[in-house]
């Protein structure tokens, strides 16, 4: 270890960057904006499930009223052939 | 407890903000050290020293006891950060200091002499940046006296870690040689 002199290796144990004095402050406030924001997210995992229940309902809802509209649509198209070949 | 408390490490376990906000004043200026015996900058470091006891404070609950010491799992977080920085190769080596951070340079009247001082970092910063990333990561391990086992943090025996040393110190040694060579 007798490669490098003395003040290089004074250099190499004191370290060559030191931390600001708002540095431990940082820390704590990203730390704090972290658990805000795990806070957030586990509030809206757990309204998550109310809104996965009315979805199929508005769904079932929605798809009975396309029915009843769509098959109308059919008998309406069956009928109108039928006026008219009989008309003719 | 009161943040001039130093933590344990149940407490630490527990998510308790004020024994981390100690751990961090404990451990901040060895990492900053170790981080910048890695050759990088002050603004890389302190980057890379924020997200490292973030992920301290995220993966708290993994940490086991059993297999490593406290310091030697801080440094493993922080050592596996400064690789990826320093594999992206746009990491900043030589930018300005700030000159109030170092005591040694800050705290000697002679304006010649800080001039000097603030030089001689430069200087090796810049030879720590030229060597291999291997080289740097011993270096900054062996002179970390928090790293309780740099074998360990480093994967290999105590042997192989004397013989890298000493080769990394001679690599260093050589890069101060050359850049001492290009000033002149």
């Amino acid at each position: 270890m007798n490669e490098l002199d003395e003040s290089t290796e004074a250099l190499l144990k004191a370290g060559l960057a030191r931390p600001p004095s708002e540095f431990r402050d940082n820390v704590m406030q990203n730390i704090a904006a972290f658990e805000r924001q795990q806070i957030e997210l586990d509030k809206k995992n757990q309204s998550a499930p109310i809104q996965s229940q009315l979805v199929p309902w508005w769904q079932w809802i929605a798809l009975t009223a396309g029915g009843v509209v769509g098959i109308g649509q059919v008998l309406r198209f069956i009928f109108s052939v039928w006026f008219v070949t009989t008309a003719g | 407890m009161t943040s001039d408390q130093f933590p344990t490490e149940p407490d630490y376990l527990c998510g308790d903000p004020v024994a981390f906000g100690a751990l961090v004043k404990r451990y901040q200026d060895s990492l900053f050290a170790y981080l910048g015996r890695m050759g990088l900058s002050d603004a890389v470091c302190e980057e890379l020293a924020q997200e490292t006891f973030l992920r301290v404070w995220k993966s708290r609950d993994k940490y086991d006891p059993d297999k490593a010491a406290l310091s030697t799992w801080i440094f493993t977080i922080g050592r596996n950060l400064a690789l990826s920085a320093l594999t992206r190769k746009t990491v900043p080596v030589n930018d300005e200091l700030d000159v109030e951070q170092y005591p040694q340079i800050s705290q000697s009247a002679d304006p010649s002499k800080q001039y000097e001082q603030h030089e001689s970092i430069l200087r090796l910063r810049q030879a720590l940046a030229s060597l291999s990333d291997e080289d740097r990561e011993i270096i900054a391990a062996c002179y970390t006296p928090e790293i309780e086992c740099a074998s360990d943090l480093l994967n290999c025996s105590e042997g192989a870690l004397r013989t890298r040393l000493s080769r990394a110190r001679k690599r260093l040694s050589a890069a101060l040689n050359k850049l001492d060579k290009n000033y002149e």
